[in-house]
C-alpha cells in the first residue's frame, strides 16, 4: 500500500502513455470476418439493451436479445459482442446449443470510453445480422489514479 | 484566484450538515439494481465463501460455528461496530475483532488486511446486519476516539489540501467531473467497489481516499484508521446497514 | 477453483423457457492495470464457460477481457425433463471449476 515517490511518478507516466490502444471501426471489421467470415451484414431484429449513460465503465449491464423461434432450421447458431473503442474489440462470443431456449444473453460488460457497441448474430442459414448501441461513459471524480488501492 | 474565489463562493452556498443519505442514492439506476439484487451482487461471492469460512475448524478445532452458532445468531453486531474493546483497552474495527478471536479462542493466525479471506468473514457478519440501523456508540469509553477520528474528519490534509470534510460535508450534492459528491457514509462497507472490481472495507476506502488527496497513507488497521472509521459510522448511525453494498 | 453462484429454478413445465443465472468469482484481469508498485498485471482470464442440460449443449460462452470481473451470465434453456444442468469454467491455465443441479419438470 505505500506508494513512493518514483513509484507513483512511473504509475502516473503509464496512465498518461497510450498503452492500451483503441481499436478502430476498421479493426472491428476485421474482427467480424474472423470470427464470421465475410458474409455482410443484414440489420435484423437484435434487441441490446445498454444504459445510455453508463457511471463506470467497468460493468456496465447488458442483455442482448434476437427475435427467432429457435427450430432446428430457423435458429440463431452464434452472437458476439464488440466494443469499437476497447484495446481489445472483443466482449464475449456465445454459441447456442440445442437446449437453449431462447437467444438471450444477459451480462456485465467493460467499457474503455464512451463508445459503439456491435453486436453480430448467426443465422442457422448462414446469414448474418448487426445491431449497434452507443453508450456515454462517464469519467468519475477521482478515478485516474493508477494502481490498485 | 478568481477560480479559488468562486470555489470558495460555491462552498459558502452548499447545504450543511444535513440528515445523513446513503452513498446508495447517489448511484445511478443500474448501480443501485445490482445492489439490490440478491443474486448478481458480486459482494454476494464473498458473504458466499464467508459462509464456507465460518464453519471451518482452525487449529483449536473451532469454527466460528462453535461458538457462536449460525452466522445469523451474529444479527445486529456488526451494525455496533467499531465499539470499545474492555479486553483491548482500545477501539476495535470488525475485521480486528475478527481476528481476535481467531487469535485468542481459535489459536489461528491473524488473516491480513485486504485479504479474500477476512474480507469474505466480515461481509458474512456485516450481512447479518442488512436492513438495520447503524448503532455505533460514541459515549463512554469511545468518546474520546470520536474526537480524535473527527479531528481527522476535518483536517486539511495531503498536496491537494483537502480535509474529508471539504467534499464529503461541504460540497456533497455537488458535482466534481461526471460524479456527484456523496456524504462519504460507510453504511454498505464492506463494499463491491467497480473501480476496484473487488470488495474492500472502510479501512480500504480510507486508504483510498488519502491517497485521492496525495496525503500521507493511512495504514488500515492504525488506530487512527479505526478511529475514523468509528466517527464516519457515527455519523451516519441511523442508516440501514447495506452490507455488501455496490459502489462506482 | 473458484467460488461460484449457480440459480437454476427447482422446478418447470415442460416446454416452459427457464432462465438460468451463473456468477464466478475472479477477477478478469485485462492486462492493462498496475499494483500500487506500478507493475503490470497480466491477462488472467476465464476462457471458456458451458452451460449442458441432458448433457446437450445449452450455450457455449467464449470470454475475453472485455467482460467485467466476476462475470455474470444469465441465459435461458427449454425444459424438457427432469435431469441435470451443467456448468463448466475454464480459465486460461487450464483450471476447471464444475457445478451443477437438478431440474424437476412436471
Amino acid at each position: 500500500m505505500i506508494l513512493s515517490r518514483r513509484t507513483a511518478l512511473l504509475g502516473l507516466a503509464a496512465t498518461i502513455l497510450p498503452l492500451p490502444v483503441w481499436a478502430t471501426p476498421e479493426e472491428v471489421a476485421a474482427e467480424i470476418v474472423k470470427l464470421f467470415g465475410s458474409t455482410p451484414l443484414e440489420d435484423g431484429p437484435i434487441t441490446i439493451d445498454l444504459p445510455a449513460l453508463a457511471e463506470t465503465g467497468n460493468s456496465v449491464p447488458m442483455t442482448v436479445a434476437v427475435e427467432s423461434p429457435m427450430t432446428a432450421d430457423d435458429r440463431i447458431t452464434r452472437l458476439a459482442v464488440f466494443a469499437e473503442q476497447n484495446p481489445r474489440p472483443l466482449s464475449c462470443e456465445v454459441r447456442f446449443g440445442p437446449m437453449a431456449a431462447e437467444p438471450r444473453l444477459v451480462t456485465n460488460i467493460r467499457l474503455a470510453a464512451t463508445q459503439t457497441v456491435v453486436c453480430v448474430a448467426e443465422h442457422s442459414d448462414g446469414r448474418l445480422m448487426a445491431a449497434r448501441a452507443d453508450v456515454r461513459v462517464v469519467v468519475g471524480a477521482c478515478t485516474a489514479l493508477p494502481g490498485r488501492y | 484566484m478568481i477560480r479559488h474565489a468562486a470555489l470558495l463562493a460555491l462552498m459558502a452556498t452548499a447545504a450543511q450538515a444535513e440528515a445523513p443519505v446513503s452513498g446508495y442514492a447517489f448511484m445511478q439506476p443500474e448501480t443501485q439494481a445490482l445492489q439490490d439484487d440478491a443474486f448478481a451482487n458480486p459482494g454476494m461471492l464473498w458473504v458466499d465463501l464467508g459462509r464456507e469460512l465460518w464453519n471451518r475448524p482452525e487449529a483449536s478445532g473451532d469454527s466460528c460455528a462453535g461458538c457462536h452458532g449460525g452466522p445469523e445468531t451474529l444479527r445486529g453486531v456488526g451494525a455496533r461496530y467499531p465499539a470499545w474493546s474492555a479486553t483491548e483497552g482500545r477501539v476495535v474495527s470488525l475485521e480486528q475483532q475478527i481476528n481476535l478471536c481467531r487469535e485468542g479462542r481459535q489459536q489461528a493466525v491473524p488473516l491480513p488486511y485486504g485479504s479474500r479471506e477476512l474480507l469474505a468473514l466480515s461481509a458474512l457478519v456485516m450481512h447479518q446486519s442488512l436492513g438495520l440501523p447503524q448503532a455505533v456508540a460514541t459515549d463512554g469509553p469511545a468518546a474520546e476516539a470520536y474526537v480524535r477520528g473527527r479531528d481527522y474528519f476535518e483536517t486539511r490534509r495531503g498536496q491537494l489540501n483537502l480535509s474529508c470534510a471539504n467534499c464529503h460535508v461541504e460540497q456533497a450534492g455537488s458535482r466534481l467531473r461526471g460524479e456527484t459528491i456523496s456524504q462519504g457514509q460507510v453504511n454498505g462497507f464492506p463494499i463491491y467497489r467497480q473501480l476496484w472490481q473487488d470488495i474492500g472495507s472502510a479501512g480500504r476506502m480510507i486508504a483510498w481516499c488519502n491517497e485521492a488527496v496525495r496525503a500521507t497513507q493511512l495504514e488500515e488497521g492504525s488506530p487512527m484508521a479505526v478511529e475514523l472509521e468509528l466517527y464516519l459510522r457515527a455519523r451516519g448511525n441511523g442508516l440501514a446497514i447495506e452490507s455488501p453494498a455496490v459502489r462506482r | 477453483m473458484f467460488n461460484t453462484r449457480i440459480l437454476v429454478p427447482e422446478t418447470a413445465k415442460a416446454g416452459e423457457s427457464v432462465e438460468i443465472r451463473v456468477m464466478i468469482m475472479h477477477p478478469m484481469d485485462t492486462g492493462f492495470t498496475f499494483t500500487t508498485q506500478g507493475e503490470r498485471i497480466p491477462v488472467d482470464i476465464i476462457t471458456d464457460f458451458t452451460c449442458t442440460y441432458l448433457d446437450e449443449e445449452v450455450v457455449h460462452i467464449r470470454l475475453a477481457p472485455g467482460l467485467s470481473a466476476n462475470p455474470l451470465f444469465s441465459f435461458r434453456l427449454r425444459a424438457e425433463r427432469t435431469g441435470t444442468v451443467a456448468f463448466r469454467w475454464v480459465d486460461q491455465h487450464g483450471a476447471v471449476t464444475t457445478d451443477d443441479a437438478t431440474l424437476t419438470v412436471t
